[in-house]
């Protein structure tokens, strides 16, 4: 049996315990709130939203039964990186650059020096870290021998995508890289890879070797994948059930509050196993097929088993670690990676294959991890050799003795243990599709299961708005527009601008005025050019993709089409959260209610702070400026998992209230009231600083005399305080607004635009229109301007607002 | 002059209340940091399931060759932050003190493209910033990280601190000017010194800028060597799993310098931020 073989895995004392991410917290703007620097924050890839790249920190180690049998080098009839040492053409360009600019002469002898020594060189990038990180650098280091170098970097998985599109086209990228495969589709056509031939032997497991083939050619191999299966608490489940029939049993023989299976259920990537089980098919030729009547029927089995107790309402990914630790939940529908957030106290667990449905076995995704070889390698020779070794079998052994990683071979699956349960993975699953359109299925499926399951609406409604969406997203770019009209413009209001600074010159005045200026122009000349360079040209620069579309790799020229479809498209109603004006409405509101609690909360505070006899002020100070000092990445996912539904700590306050747990994320007004919250502890220390300061020159005599006069607080506070901190507080609400504008960090680590992505703000939209619609980078660029103009109108009405008031 | 007892303990209930409030989340990252109870738990204060394992784990990372990476990288961040800081200064100091004492052609344009600067989406600026820096040859090197965040904090900066200038009499400078001191000379030695909160502030917050990055950081270096703490700290928010106690521990060691700066500079803070509000 598999599962006893795990069971004894389960006595080895584990290290520490985990709990895993709720949903994928990726991609987010560097952390203080207010943030002086939003104009250079850069928002960043998020994927798909389905796990990839993974990172399973499984600690416990020693569990394969052969993990010594490994020599410490490659088999000697396999040596495919010796073969490197005579292709001789892998000088690197970098390091001779760098050494160009020191002395050209001497760079040019080393050059060829290391020409004729031929030292082979790989760069690989990887996203593994913990017990995969330390196996796979154990393994390079075999499979290089002496004669590779082989230089590897670490580099965020929310990162790394992005990283290489931006410095592969450019050649500072690596050589080699490992991802999931399910980028292949894009990272193809956007030319970043080349070919990678499959190594003559061993052979390697035809699906798995498949997930990485494209038009005839092969783009990838791979290392390991990651597929769904069962972990089992053997106290509460002796038995585990084979099929949905047994496992609707189990309800019956559990104790109440107890449920027989937990699963991320607002996840489509989680669902999956219904859904194929179900017959469900993602694509019919090009079209979506997820909510045809096969997809419906799943859907409509996973609310049933909500409805009956078998599942616990909306649950993420943190409340299943809780669930099954604290004797919750009977079984859980996870990967490899749910081994690090099982706590060491519970040590009845196990592992078990995917129940069947109907007579059918539920199949998960697979998620194939592999390596590809970017197109820019200087030497892919080396680098292929470098990528063959490390499919040497023993060194497949070694990463799943190591970090439990399957082996991607064509080979004799392991007879226990979390091998053997991930082999019946890989014979069930289905290799992710890598076509982009997955983007869509992504974001649109695991919206439709929030509606359904967190908000308990009826399913034929759900699809309907499930399958507008889809209409929507998948719409084709706009058609190429004529250039030429645009270029003329353009050079005529070029050549205008260049005649009218001309004619400007030849004023004498004003050349005198410019001459007078030159203290002021050489003292602001450094920071307005670097100011110029590093802010103004990198978002004109990127401004003007706006006036273009972006398929695959190629930008065409579209004029203003981007733009017609963002503020005129007839397609969304005014109330779908799609729709530009929405959008609009939801950001504004957020920025009013953020700025106006900032500073109604920052003033009160300041005021407490200001009388002359309390003590422990610096004490109080010190505690309220916190928010501010903590990076925001780390508080803003503790709040997140303050508003869990079933172990938060805000549910746990209102339960002591003798209120009822609410369930944060699934309307619009408590998913808004979350975010707000969270950015409000964050951003009012800035507007409590700024009030303590002004409120420091309010001259004492005068507020002496009022309340001699017998003016009360209130009247002191509008009459004497109030016009001495309106001056100071007004700059700081204007940039307070812009910040607020454009705050992404919270929107994203929080409610990430739930419920049905309709807390989303405009940054996040266009973040999204960016790196998980298919890359419209132009449709984004679109979103980001018009923010511009948004703000801009904004602040030129404020002006006109302020000089009125002062006037 | 004391109040009565009842207006204390309100003044001191509700600030005690709001404390509360700000130190709670603080906590969870404490707890999360010292013990291996993740982020789904209660709150439990339990002293004996507390331990420094996380810390321990965390100073002994290496990287592929072997080395010790976190103190490395925290040199490294404290490097460039220090440098952006002094960029950031450099570059805001000079340039508010254009602004706030000359009379020139094109200020009230610059003034406003300042602030104009606040309202670019970062979304659209990554890959041209990218090519710009690739371009003057600062890509993979620390410089070009120090160029960008110093720039980056100057638009804030100089705001606050043109505001700073404004409130200097100008008949301190005119005295210096007349016995023939240069434009140069005035700044340094008599604007600059009084306006010293203001440019602690902008030091704070220029720090802060670069203290906190990672995700252009994890893109225009190449080397583990070179990164800055923050890229490690998000190594540990995995696709699949969070790392919490590695990601607490770390990032309660990334927040202690800027406690401790925010401590030193309370003052300097209070009185920058308001752009030297009291009248000279």
């Amino acid at each position: 049996m598999a599962r006893r073989g795990v069971a004894h895995e389960g006595a080895v004392p584990r290290g520490r315990r985990k709990d895993p991410g709720e949903g994928f917290p990726h991609g987010r703007k560097e952390g203080v709130n207010p943030s002086p620097t939003s104009g250079v924050g850069v928002l960043r890839e998020a994927g798909t939203g389905i796990p990839r790249a993974a990172s399973p920190r499984d600690r416990r180690e020693g569990v394969d039964p052969s993990p010594t049998s490994v020599r410490s080098n490659v088999g000697a009839g396999f040596t495919p990186a010796r073969r490197s040492q005579g292709t001789g053409a892998s000088a690197r360009a970098t390091p001779a650059r760098r050494l160009t600019s020191r002395a050209p002469l001497r760079a040019f002898l080393l050059l060829f020096l290391t020409l004729g020594a031929g030292a082979g060189e790989v760069t690989l990038w990887h996203s593994y870290t913990g017990a995969e990180r330390a196996v796979l650098e154990e393994t390079i280091a075999r499979a290089a021998g002496d004669s590779l170098t082989v230089r590897t970097l670490f580099v965020p998985f929310d990162v790394l995508p992005e990283k290489l599109r931006t410095t592969i086209p450019y050649g500072q990228g690596p050589d080699l890289f490992i991802f999931a495969h399910d980028r292949l589709g894009e990272w193809r056509t956007a030319g970043l890879l080349q070919p990678l031939e499959a190594p003559p032997t061993p052979a390697l497991d035809p699906k798995l070797a498949g997930a990485f083939e494209a038009d005839g050619a092969r783009f990838g191999l791979p290392l390991t994948f990651k597929g769904l299966f069962l972990w089992v608490n053997t106290a509460l489940c002796p038995a585990v059930p084979t099929t949905l029939e047994e496992l609707r049993g189990l309800r019956a023989t559990l104790p109440a509050g107890v449920f027989p299976l937990a699963y991320d259920s607002s996840s489509f990537f989680f669902h999956a196993p219904f859904f194929f089980a179900c017959g469900g098919a993602l694509f019919d030729g090009d079209r979506i097929a997820v909510f045809d009547p096969a997809g419906q029927e799943s859907f409509a089995l996973v609310k049933e088993l909500q409805d009956g107790g078998i599942i616990p309402r909306e649950s993420n990914t943190a409340e299943v670690g809780t669930l099954f630790n604290t004797g919750k939940a009977a079984l859980v529908l996870s990967g490899p990676w749910f081994g690090s957030t099982i706590s060491g106290e519970l040590t009845t667990w196990d592992v078990a294959p995917l129940f069947s449905i109907g007579g059918r076995p539920a199949g998960s995704f697979l998620s194939v991890e592999g390596l590809f070889l970017s197109a820019q390698a200087p030497d892919p020779a080396a680098a292929r050799s470098l990528a063959w070794a490390l499919l040497d079998p023993e060194l497949v052994a070694l990463r799943s003795a190591r970090a439990h990683q399957p082996s991607p071979l064509r080979d004799r699956p392991p007879a226990r243990g979390i091998g053997a349960v991930q082999a019946g993975a890989l014979a069930t699953g289905q290799v992710t599709p890598s076509r982009p359109e997955m983007g869509v299925v992504w974001e649109v499926s695991n919206g439709f299961l929030r509606e359904l399951l967190g908000q308990d609406r009826a399913l034929e409604p759900a699809v309907a708005a499930a399958r507008q969406r889809i209409h929507i997203l998948s719409q084709p770019p706009p058609d190429e527009a004529d250039a030429g009209p645009w270029l003329l413009v353009a050079s005529v209001l070029l050549l205008g601008v260049v005649f009218y600074a001309l004619s400007r010159l030849r004023d004498r005045k004003l050349r005198e005025r410019l001459l007078a200026g030159r203290t002021a122009y050489t003292f602001s000349a450094p920071a307005v050019l670097a100011m110029v360079l590093l802010v103004f040209a990198p978002f004109l620069l990127g401004s003007l993709v706006a006036f273009f579309a972006h398929t695959d790799g190629e930008f065409r020229f579209v004029g203003l089409a981007n733009f017609t479809s963002i503020l005129f498209s007839g397609d969304y109603a005014l109330d779908d959260p799609l729709n530009f004006y929405f959008t609009l409405g939801v950001t504004v509101l957020w920025t009013v209610t953020n700025v106006f609690l900032h500073v109604v909360l920052g003033v009160a505070l300041a005021l407490l702070l200001r009388p002359a006899w309390l003590r422990l002020r610096s004490v109080y100070r010190v505690a309220l400026i916190l928010p501010w000092a903590i990076p925001s990445y780390i508080t803003a996912l503790t709040w997140k998992s303050m508003f869990n539904r079933q172990y938060g700590a805000i549910n746990g306050l209102l339960e002591l209230l003798g209120l009822d747990a609410i369930s944060w994320f699934a309307r619009f007004s408590t998913a808004f009231a979350a975010n707000l919250a969270t950015n409000t502890w964050l951003g009012f220390p800035f507007m409590m600083v700024v009030t303590l300061g002004a409120l420091q020159a309010v001259p004492s005599e005068q507020e002496d005399v009022a309340r001699l006069a017998g003016a009360s607080f209130l009247q002191r506070l509008r009459w004497v305080i109030w016009p001495h901190i309106r001056p100071v507080l007004a700059p700081a609400v204007l940039l307070g607004s812009v910040w607020t504008f454009n705050m992404f960090n919270v929107i994203y680590l929080v409610s990430g635009g739930e419920p049905s992505a309709s807390t989303e703000i405009l940054i996040s939209e266009a973040y999204k229109w960016a790196f998980r619609r298919q890359h419209r980078y132009g449709y984004a660029a679109a979103y980001a301007l018009l923010i511009f103009v948004v703000l801009y109108g904004y602040s030129a009405v404020q002006e006109r607002l302020g000089k009125r008031g002062q006037a | 002059m004391r109040p009565r007892l009842l207006t204390r303990m309100f003044v001191h209930g509700a600030l005690i209340a709001a404390c509360l409030v700000t130190v709670f989340p603080v906590l969870w990252v404490l707890q999360m940091a010292f013990t291996d109870q993740g982020i789904g738990g209660a709150l439990a204060w339990e002293p004996g399931s507390w331990s420094l394992g996380n810390f321990r784990t965390l100073f002994g990372l290496t990287d592929g060759e072997g080395h010790l990476l976190f103190w490395r990288q925290l040199g490294n961040s404290l490097l460039v932050s220090l440098l952006s800081a002094i960029l950031g200064v450099f570059f805001a100091c000079t340039a508010a003190y254009a602004f706030s004492r000359f009379d020139f052609v094109g200020k009230k344009t610059g003034l406003r493209m300042f602030l104009v600067s606040q309202m670019f989406p970062g979304v659209v600026m990554a890959v041209p910033l990218y090519l710009i820096l690739q371009g003057l040859g600062l890509v993979d090197n620390p410089l070009g990280l120090v160029l960008v965040y110093g720039t980056s904090a100057v638009p804030f900066s100089a705001w606050m601190l043109k505001g700073y200038f404004d409130r200097i009499p100008p008949e301190l400078e005119e005295v210096a000017r007349l016995e023939g001191a240069g434009p140069w000379l005035v700044f340094r030695r008599i604007a600059l010194p009084i306006a010293m909160p203001g440019v602690a502030v902008t030091f704070l917050f220029s720090f802060m800028t670069a203290w906190n990055e990672y995700i252009l950081a994890a893109t225009f270096l190449n080397s583990e060597l070179s990164y800055t703490l923050p890229v490690t700290l998000q190594s540990f928010v995995g696709a699949h799993s969070t790392e919490w106690g590695l990601f607490a521990a770390g990032s309660l060691i990334v927040s202690i310098p800027v406690v401790l700066l925010f401590f030193l500079l309370q003052r300097n803070l209070v009185q920058g931020l308001t752009a030297g509000s009291t009248k000279g």
